[in-house]
């Protein structure tokens, strides 16, 4: 019984390492999302998000948002209190979403962010793509201040697979194509 | 007892696990519909889906490595294991893969079939005939938007922003922007008072309006709907200013152009989709199958286990049997034919083991009777004999041993022949016990008369033939008896009362006899002249010797008769035979006494024991008398096996003939002119008085050691 339990656990951790291992390919393969610049700012009580985030969509992104399927990109914003002998704390984690969507009829892309349910039409990719990775004093008011010493701001911007259409998500997962996603952006944050 | 039972199977781990896999695949084939619930944990599904595939799949090699393991070792039931997953496996992927073929290929086809070139081109043809009836009122709204610009010339920003609330009024615009070259709002107008923030055009929009001087363009608006929006340079400003004017395209409009466009989209992204499908489709149609395929491999492992279990442990149970385990039962629930084989299998140790039970009982019964019949026979005086049909001896016992004085236990499946050759003694005795077993008597007895070890003994024999329990002739049974004893005493009887009355009957005339002798010499002998004086006087002598002689002998026998009784007193027979040896000391050429030490005293009659060892050696001495060197060897030890004193009396003497020994204790015996023949008789007597028994063996080449055996008696 160990035995088979052994075997079935070198099973699951063999597949697990060759999960991993093409996680970390993809992330190899060219950065398409890269954060320029982020900022948390205080004003009258309410945290304002400005970044810069440069976007670049795959051919496989870029193919399936002219055919009609509409990509969500998930903005992870955490606010993280680093400590010295444990682990960093998370104290507030939110997700922005937003969506990029190709207009056939009006042949306008279609920019949204969900949270704030705004909407702007681009006529070209490079303008809805960098008004995507505009975010303008955002108003992010689950965050508060609750007197935390040494807090980082923490940002990382990814496509939404689970957003996708259900059929293409299995696929999405092992192309490398999809996996569009940007390293963590920190700054400290001050009181 | 039962190491090891058949395992009540639990089959609520299995089921579930298989009840929560397929559950999970059915939540899977449910998500892919595009109206699920479960669309969002789709990836879940499929991970929980992988997993449980992987899980059966490691469940399915190790039975696989177990079933390799039993069948290298083979095993009991390893074979019918594998045939029956083989026959389970085969069962169960040959329709499955057919059916998963054909469902698969059925569905491309399907998914394939959705989507026709046909259908392309009406959708293509639909998108644009919407565009094209777009494009008609958008170049109308042109018109417009130039003539409102039109009426904006050589205005000032400040003429701009009073005359523009004004011009919207008179068009169909929902909102009229002026802005500058940069895209700075020189001034705004909405319909929607509460709107602020005019829809401004994106930078590229802008670098068109400038570079072609204007600019239309149709887009979605917030609320579902479709607006124009027109850009048209105003002519003759310093500097450069632009009107947006933005339409919102009417409503039964706008709905048939975005139904168009959705479906178009649709269709789009479900053709886009086409592969995915397929793969998704495939993916959720193999997991069913390996599903399949490894659940069913599982039962069939589980199926075979069970089917095996109780064949292993009827063969493992069989085994026992056959090494001699008959306490074997195997435990079983089961209700099947199984099962009822096992129950038989219980039932026929159950019997076998009662049945050997029952044997032993009997073969103990047997053998506690035959111990009890060996106790019997080996205690008994009586000699028992037990011949087959061939007159081969099959039994024998301890009497008998003694009575004939040969361990005829040696001889056990000896026939008589061979037991005469033997013991050439026995060979009248055997002799006769085939003449009398040959004749075919039913019973016989017979007196029998041999002699053995220079003894007389007279036999009591009864025979009998011997039947088994189907009646049938299996032996002959010899029961004899030494009736030497009783014949002994009947004779000592009958010499008590010659005895007696030959005291009676001469002591009493023998003293007027006497006394009338000497009356006769005293009163003729004055009258006799001295040559009838002497012859009176010899003859009166000769009659009171001869008197005295008879009353001596009267005496003895009255002694033999009726002897005096016995004061028994605890005794050293030691020290009585020293004393007696030291009487004779001088009278005999040569008395040795070798006396045991270690003689324990014993209850006796010192008198009379006084009178046994004189007799023996005045009876020593008498023999010895006319040869030289005579002499006399007296020993003393004692025996402790039997606990009785052993005294020898040898001489040297001319000893006894073969044929006197057999009969020299019996009164009148004797070989001497001399005696009344009653010495060694009465010897006898008292010793046997004492519980002892006396022999006499002739020594080589001269000579007769009389043997007593004492028992040794405590108080």
């Amino acid at each position: 019984m160990l035995l088979r339990c052994c075997f079935n656990t070198r099973q699951l951790l063999a597949t697990l390492v060759l999960l991993l291992a093409s996680a970390s390919c993809f992330a190899a393969e060219d950065q398409h999302i890269t954060i320029r610049s982020a900022s948390l700012s205080l004003q009258d009580k309410t945290y304002l998000l400005n970044a810069h985030i440069d976007y670049s969509l795959s051919d496989e992104a870029i193919k399936a948002l002219h055919n009609g399927v509409t990509l969500t990109f998930n903005v992870d914003l955490s606010i993280i209190e680093s400590r010295s002998w444990l682990w960093n704390k998370h104290l507030n984690n939110l997700s922005l979403p937003y969506q990029i969507k190709y207009h056939t009829l009006a042949e306008t892309y279609q920019v949204s962010d969900t949270t704030n349910n705004l909407q702007h039409n681009f006529s070209s990719l490079s303008a809805a793509l960098h008004a995507l990775g505009t975010i303008n004093d955002t108003p992010i008011h689950a965050i508060t201040n609750d007197g935390a010493s040494t807090v980082n701001g923490s940002l990382k911007a990814y496509l939404n697979i689970e957003a996708l259409p259900l059929p293409m998500r299995p696929l999405a997962y092992i192309t490398a194509g999809w996996y569009l996603r940007s390293d963590t952006f920190q700054w400290p944050l001050t009181q | 007892m039962a190491s090891n039972s058949i395992k009540k199977r639990t089959y609520i781990i299995p089921v579930g696990i298989l009840l929560s896999l397929l559950c999970s695949l059915y939540l899977m084939s449910h998500a892919t519909q595009s109206a699920s619930q479960f669309n969002d944990i789709f990836s879940l599904l499929i991970i929980i889906n992988i997993i449980g595939a992987v899980f059966l799949l490691g469940l399915l090699i190790s039975n696989i490595r177990w079933l390799w393991q039993q069948f290298t070792k083979q095993a009991v039931g390893s074979r019918i294991t594998a045939r029956v997953v083989l026959l389970f496996f085969a069962i169960s992927v040959v329709p499955t893969g057919i059916v998963f073929y054909f469902s698969s290929q059925l569905l491309h086809q399907s998914i394939d079939s959705w989507f026709d070139a046909e259908i392309d081109d009406a959708m293509q043809s639909s998108l644009t005939l919407s565009r094209r009836s777009l494009d008609n009122r958008t170049i109308s709204l042109m018109k417009e938007t130039r003539q409102l610009a039109s009426q904006l010339e050589n205005e000032t920003d400040i003429f701009l922003s009073l005359t523009l609330a004004g011009l919207r009024a008179q068009t169909n615009a929902s909102e009229l922007t002026a802005f500058s070259k940069q895209g700075q709002i020189i001034a705004t107008t909405n319909l929607d008072p509460g709107v602020l923030i005019p829809n401004t055009p994106d930078s590229s929009i802008l670098s068109l309006a400038k570079q072609n001087h204007e600019f239309i363009g149709l887009e979605p608006s917030y609320d579902r709907g479709l607006i124009v929006r027109t850009i048209v340079e105003i002519k003759h400003t310093n500097p450069k200013r632009y009107l947006q004017a933005i339409y919102t395209v009417p409503e039964d409009i706008g709905d048939l152009a975005s139904s168009v466009e959705n479906a178009y989209t649709a269709y789009q992204e479900f053709s886009y989709l086409r592969d995915s499908l397929k793969f998704s489709f495939t993916l959720t149609l193999s997991l069913a199958l390996i599903f399949s395929v490894l659940a069913a491999s599982w039962a069939a492992f589980i199926f075979a286990k069970e089917l095996v279990a109780p064949i292993r442990q009827l063969v493992e149970g069989t085994q026992a049997v056959a090494e001699g385990d008959y306490e074997k039962i195997l435990k079983t629930n089961r209700q099947d034919e199984l099962g009822f084989l096992i129950n038989s299998f219980n039932a026929m140790t159950l019997r076998i083991s009662s049945s050997r039970t029952e044997a032993s009982d009997a073969q103990r019964n047997a053998e506690d009777q035959h111990a009890y019949l060996e106790t019997v026979l080996s205690h008994l005086s009586n000699g028992v004999l037990g011949f087959d049909l061939e007159l081969r001896l099959k039994t024998t016992n301890h009497g008998a041993d003694q009575i004939l004085e040969h361990p005829l236990t040696a001889c056990i499946e000896f026939s008589l022949e061979e037991i005469s050759n033997k013991c050439p003694e026995l060979d009248a005795f055997t002799s006769l016990l085939i003449n009398k077993f040959s004749a075919n008597e039913k019973e016989w007895q017979h007196e029998f008369v041999f002699s053995i070890n220079h003894q007389k003994k007279t036999l009591f024999l009864k025979g009998t033939p011997l039947y088994a329990a189907d009646k049938t002739l299996s032996g002959y049974v010899l029961i004899f008896d030494d009736v030497t004893p009783i014949i002994q005493s009947q004779r000592n009887a009958a010499w008590s009362e010659v005895a007696q009355r030959l005291a009676h009957e001469i002591k009493n005339p023998l003293t007027p006899i006497q006394l009338s002798a000497e009356r006769l010499q005293r009163k003729l002998h004055a009258q006799l002249d001295d040559d009838a004086k002497k012859i009176l006087k010899k003859s009166t002598n000769t009659i009171v010797q001869q008197v005295d002689a008879m009353k001596s002998m009267v005496n003895d026998f009255s002694n033999f008769a009726r002897p005096p009784q016995s004061k028994p007193q605890a005794i050293s027979i030691g020290q009585l035979i020293a004393d007696i040896a030291d009487l004779y000391q001088g009278q005999v050429q040569h008395l040795n006494t070798a006396i045991d030490d270690q003689l324990p005293s014993t209850f006796a009659d010192p008198v009379r024991l006084r009178q046994v060892l004189i007799n023996l050696i005045k009876n020593a001495q008498e023999a010895i008398a006319d040869i030289d060197g005579g002499e006399i060897n007296i020993s003393a030890k004692h025996q402790k096996d039997s606990d009785s004193i052993q005294i020898c009396i040898a001489d040297n003497g001319l000893g006894v003939d073969n044929s006197e020994i057999e009969r020299i204790f019996e009164p009148y015996a004797t070989t001497k002119e001399k005696g009344t023949g009653l010495g060694l008789a009465i010897v006898k007597k008292i010793i046997e008085e004492h519980g002892g028994t006396i022999i006499i063996k002739p020594i080589t080449p001269q000579g007769a050691n009389f043997i007593i055996q004492l028992p040794v008696t405590r108080p």
